[in-house]
């Protein structure tokens, strides 16, 4: 178990929930992933929220199912929501391939004990989110699928 | 005063009726046999019907020679006072609002099916049950931006919608794994990643600059392929 404050590994999995508008779709409404405003951080914000999936025991479906549940703790996630699952390392390369180093760091809170966050992101990058979007948070979990 | 259309001098309306109703094709209810005798009253009754119809058409031949607006001429309309005093609900529907009256001042470059599915889309966007608390609704100046890129591409393939924290509006178009993603942006700027995997190894192309050379930037990376159905 890591510490507060303490880096995730390259093998980890970090969870990011997604509201509707943030979600691609086609033209009927459709969800077919995110959309690059989905990782990127709002003017107030100085870190990227996500979940760390491996605070939880059991297999991968089931952190993907507990981190879902302990999202909905600390907020009200929207029905229509999504959460996207990547891979740290994954993460970590899209930004080293452009000469920035993000963080990623286990911060949990009292409403969420699974929080993390990803520090040191660059602001107004299109195209690097966008790369997050297509090829690192490849994997997609509806809220309403998780009971 | 000049006139718009003639550049001569103003022309009161009822000139204009006299020298263009011989052009004007009504249909007299006299030809009509089962109406049988008509009084002076009911003559001028009818007469009375005959100059509104003929007026009617004459203000849709005037409103026909005015030039309807371009996209390039939107400017933004507000319905919206103080939407520091506004509840959320009330600001989603300002907002979704202001772009559908935006919308109409170029529906006629826009198809029916097309205009009502885009609100239909916006108003999902907009939906209340949905939205955190933090986002900004959709902004006009990028929604003009996005009108004006629909209407000079116009694409067959409706793009799915969605937006950026500070309310700009992003178009997606998905072809399989490949993406065409375009931000709207104030201003008549956009800018656009392309996502493709042509070996099987993700390519991207990403720029930015004026709608009106969206489509040529996009050329060279087959935009057909997401924008136009075969």
């Amino acid at each position: 178990m890591l510490s507060k404050g303490q880096q995730l590994l390259d093998i980890h999995h970090v969870m990011r929930y997604v509201s509707w508008t943030k979600l691609r779709k086609d033209g009927e409404d459709n969800v077919l992933g995110f959309f690059p405003s989905a990782f990127e951080l709002r003017p107030t914000e100085e870190s990227l929220s996500v979940n760390w999936l491996e605070y939880f025991s059991g297999d991968h479906q089931n952190q993907v199912a507990e981190s879902v549940r302990e999202f909905r703790r600390g907020f009200d996630a929207k029905k229509k929501s999504a959460f996207g699952i990547a891979n740290v390392r994954k993460v970590k390369d899209v930004f080293q391939g452009s000469g920035r180093a993000v963080r990623i760091v286990y911060s949990p809170s009292l409403d969420n004990l699974a929080h993390a966050s990803i520090q040191k992101l660059p602001r107004d990058e299109f195209a690097l989110f966008e790369t997050l979007a297509t090829d690192v948070f490849t994997e997609m979990v509806m809220n309403a699928d998780v009971p | 005063m000049t006139n718009r259309t003639t550049g001569s001098g103003f022309v009161p309306p009822k000139k204009i009726f006299s020298t263009l109703s011989s052009d004007i094709s009504v249909t007299s209810p006299f030809s009509n046999p089962t109406l049988g005798m008509v009084t002076s009253t009911s003559i001028q009754t009818v007469q009375q019907g005959l100059e509104d119809q003929e007026t009617k058409v004459l203000r849709e031949r005037v409103a026909a020679l005015r030039n309807s607006p371009s996209p390039a001429s939107l400017r933004p309309f507000s319905i919206a006072t103080n939407n520091e005093t506004k509840t959320i609900e009330e600001r989603l529907f300002d907002a979704t609002a202001n772009v559908k009256i935006l919308t109409s001042q170029v529906a006629m470059h826009l198809d029916r099916e097309w205009r009502e599915r885009l609100f239909q889309q916006l108003d999902s966007l907009h939906d209340p049950e949905e939205w955190e608390p933090d986002d900004r609704p959709i902004q006009q100046s990028s929604f003009a931006t996005f009108l004006k890129a629909i209407c000079q591409i116009r694409p067959t393939v409706r793009p799915g919608l969605g937006l950026s924290h500070g309310g700009q509006l992003l178009a997606a178009w998905t072809s399989g794994k490949n993406r065409l993603t375009i931000e709207f942006l104030p201003n008549d700027r956009v800018r656009w990643v392309v996502s493709r995997y042509p070996e099987g190894d993700l390519e991207q192309v990403a720029g930015q600059g004026a709608v009106s050379r969206l489509l040529d930037s996009l050329s060279p990376y087959s935009p057909e392929e997401w924008l136009f159905k075969c």
